[in-house]
């Protein structure tokens, strides 16, 4: 199935901020089972880690306030012409697009580099963290190849 | 590439502003197009040369590579 044919990334733009709005919700939602479990101790209790605890109150803080401010954001596009036209510029902007896939790019190798370097530089000291940045190289190697292919046979 | 989008755009008064507007860009786009750091595509090519109502080659020129 070709990815374009799917509609995902060539919907109408309204359509488009309403789907991002469902995302929204359910990014807030998530959040706030990761702040309830996290509070009714079930990681402190299951896994007895403060540290643990504290990383999906954190984590779980963050997506419901993230989740909150798009969906706001995306309600007030919804309802606002004014508003909703100048996103929609703003974001089908041929040189917003372009100045974005070039950051993706310039963004995507220094942090595979800084992943290579890090393999190198952990390998004699722990194993398991050379391994575990090793499997990310690896993953982004198969991702990068397949997305090529497939992408070579769009266009 | 070298384009006279100004030049055209300062003798038909318009600000930069609203040729953005009518072209469906940001106004940066069009700052950018201007002093020649962005390339347009090709369809935001035919949509400037609709608004100028003139041809595509008569806003952008092929300069030749040193």
């Amino acid at each position: 199935m070709r990815i374009g044919n799917t509609g995902l990334f060539n919907m109408p733009f309204r359509k488009k901020v309403k789907v991002r709005l469902w995302y929204s919700i359910a990014i807030a939602v998530v959040g706030f089972i990761l702040i309830a479990l996290t509070l009714l101790g079930v990681f402190a209790d299951r896994i007895n880690d403060e540290f643990i605890s504290g990383f999906y109150s954190g984590l779980g803080g963050g997506m419901m306030g993230a989740g909150i401010v798009t969906m706001v954001k995306n309600r007030r596009m919804l309802r606002d012409p004014e508003r909703f036209k100048a996103a929609e510029i703003a974001e089908k902007d041929e040189r917003t697009i372009f100045v974005m896939n070039k950051t993706y790019v310039a963004t995507t190798y220094v942090v595979m580099m800084t992943v290579l370097a890090g393999t190198i530089i952990s390998m004699p000291f722990n194993k398991t963290v050379a391994m575990t940045l090793l499997s990310v190289l690896g993953v982004y190697g198969v991702a990068l190849t397949a997305s090529y292919f497939i992408i070579k046979k769009r266009y | 590439m070298k384009n006279h989008i100004a030049e055209l755009r300062k003798q038909r008064r318009f600000t930069q502003e609203e040729l953005a507007s009518a072209v469906g860009v940001t106004r940066q786009t069009i700052i950018s197009l201007e002093s020649g750091k962005y390339i347009a595509s090709l369809p935001l090519a035919f949509k400037l040369a609709e608004f100028f109502k003139t041809k595509i080659e008569s806003i952008f020129e092929m300069e030749e590579e040193s």
